[in-house]
């Protein structure tokens, strides 16, 4: 899907008259677009690919207005008038929309138990489009298979820098290279499951489970579908964490994403450093991000220092 | 010539207390048929938390008399574009012309705020509130049916008849 149809079927949940408002925008049809932001009362406003967010104008001077109505009826279309089934989504913070994009969701909340129930009110919503960078793992891949068999890889890099993306089309390789991949998408961020259906190419070889947790679904997998790799986004539990190591003992290889910059602290993070000190990740990919460009480099997982 | 004018008379007064005695039977089949197409989808919310618009296709399956009021909402409800599922809701409720009384209209309207907007669980407890009473409305449905039906029957017939002799 080429980057303007995903921004034309992405902004399909908005109001229709915030909708016209952007198909006016000059840039609307470059498909350079990763973000629409709506925020109650203060407008509407876009982000680039080189991360540049500007205000979308009504007039000379004034930002198109955006009211709280606005936001509600767009979570409405976005969940197609069903709550039921994604108060797990919503208080993760956001819902996985048709196509693999993604609403972000801030405002009051509801809690019961100590977890979030629902959203009293809306104050901001961050329409994530899905980028289609088929591809982009294509340089890695030799690197990362040896003898056929896929080497424990984590993936490193900040938020925004595209982790998920590179994690999605690295199992999308490895599934067309032959290999199954057992992929957790807890939050449904990676294949965006609709009606079984993944939203976003991961591969015919790969099998998703999502709505539950990671570790839950590695385990799962790791019982049902016996993968070659057991493959997850965002390690952060212990739980995870430990399914991952059974799943390394059971002989499957891992793939995995982690929020950060430095390798080096990986080793304090809890759910990280079990899995370092038992060295099941051969090979470390990290991300940097300058403008619209995306730097990838692919370097041995580093000695664990204790 | 008179005489089939009489007939005709007592023809279209017969056709009127029938049609009324036919709308209470029609009213009890759809009461009847909303329970439990309402028990459908309480069932899918419960087990499946299954999304709005099959929700409303499972309720719309089969031969029941409300299944073209779901279909039409599920179907709208896909294609919506603005405004809310309440507003749709009561929108394919007014364009249904259900055979229903005005409580009852206002019954199902009331189903249309709540499908769709709580937790699957929280949706199947209302609903499972609202079928009640829509049970209490069929009980009342079939005794107006046995009272008012054949009332409506005799009386046209009746007026039907004085007619004639008056004319």
């Amino acid at each position: 899907m080429e980057r303007k149809y995903a921004v034309e079927q992405a902004v399909r949940v908005l109001p229709r008259g915030i909708r016209d408002r952007l198909r006016q925008e000059e840039d609307w049809d470059t498909g350079r677009w990763e973000e629409v932001r709506l925020r109650a009362g203060r407008g509407l406003f876009v982000t680039d690919d080189t991360g540049f967010e500007r205000p979308v104008r009504l007039g000379e001077k004034e930002i198109f207005p955006v009211t709280g109505e606005d936001l509600r009826q767009t979570l409405e279309l976005a969940t197609r008038s069903s709550l039921q089934g994604l108060t797990e989504k919503l208080s993760g913070g956001y819902l996985p929309l048709a196509g693999g994009h993604r609403l972000g969701i801030a405002g009051t909340v509801v809690l019961r138990n100590g977890t979030i129930q629902a959203y009293r009110s809306l104050s901001s919503l961050n329409l994530r489009i899905a980028c289609p960078a088929e591809g982009m793992a294509q340089p890695l891949l030799s690197r990362l298979i040896r003898e056929g068999r896929f080497q424990s890889t984590l993936i490193l890099a900040p938020p925004g820098s595209g982790k998920t993306t590179l994690l999605r089309d690295l199992i999308r390789l490895l599934s067309r290279e032959g290999i199954r991949v057992g992929l957790a998408d807890e939050r449904g961020e990676v294949a965006a499951l609709r009606s079984g259906v993944p939203q976003l190419d991961v591969g015919a070889l790969t099998d998703v489970m999502d709505g539950c947790g990671k570790g839950e679904g590695i385990l799962l997998l790791l019982r049902s579908m016996t993968p070659d790799v057991l493959a997850a986004d965002e390690i952060t539990r212990p739980e995870d964490t430990r399914a991952l190591i059974q799943g390394a003992n059971c002989g499957a290889a891992l793939l995995a994403t982690a929020h950060g910059t430095d390798p080096d602290g990986l080793q304090l993070r809890e759910a990280y450093a079990p899995l370092l000190q038992q060295r099941l990740f051969r090979y470390l990919v990290t991300i940097s991000r300058t403008g619209s460009q995306r730097q990838i480099a692919v370097q041995p997982m580093p000695e664990w220092r204790g | 010539m008179r005489l089939t004018g009489k007939l005709l008379i007592l023809l279209a007064f017969l056709w009127l207390g029938g049609e009324r005695m036919l709308w209470y039977q029609k009213r009890c089949s759809l009461l009847s048929d909303l329970i439990g197409s309402v028990q459908i989808m309480i069932s899918e919310l419960t087990s499946r938390e299954t999304d709005t618009v099959t929700l409303l296709r499972l309720a719309g399956e089969g031969e029941r008399a409300c299944a073209a009021f779901f279909l039409r909402c599920a179907e709208e409800a896909e294609r919506m574009e603005e405004g809310s599922f309440s507003c749709l809701w009561d929108r394919s409720l007014e364009n249904a012309k259900l055979p229903l009384g005005d409580w009852e209209r206002r019954l199902l309207s009331r189903a249309g705020q709540i499908i769709g907007r709580y937790d699957g669980r929280e949706q199947a407890r209302l609903l499972t509130a609202l079928n009640c009473q829509l049970e209490r409305c069929l009980v009342l449905a079939r005794e107006e049916e046995k009272e008012r039906g054949k009332l409506a029957l005799t009386l046209s017939c009746c007026a039907g008849l004085m007619l004639i002799l008056l004319l």
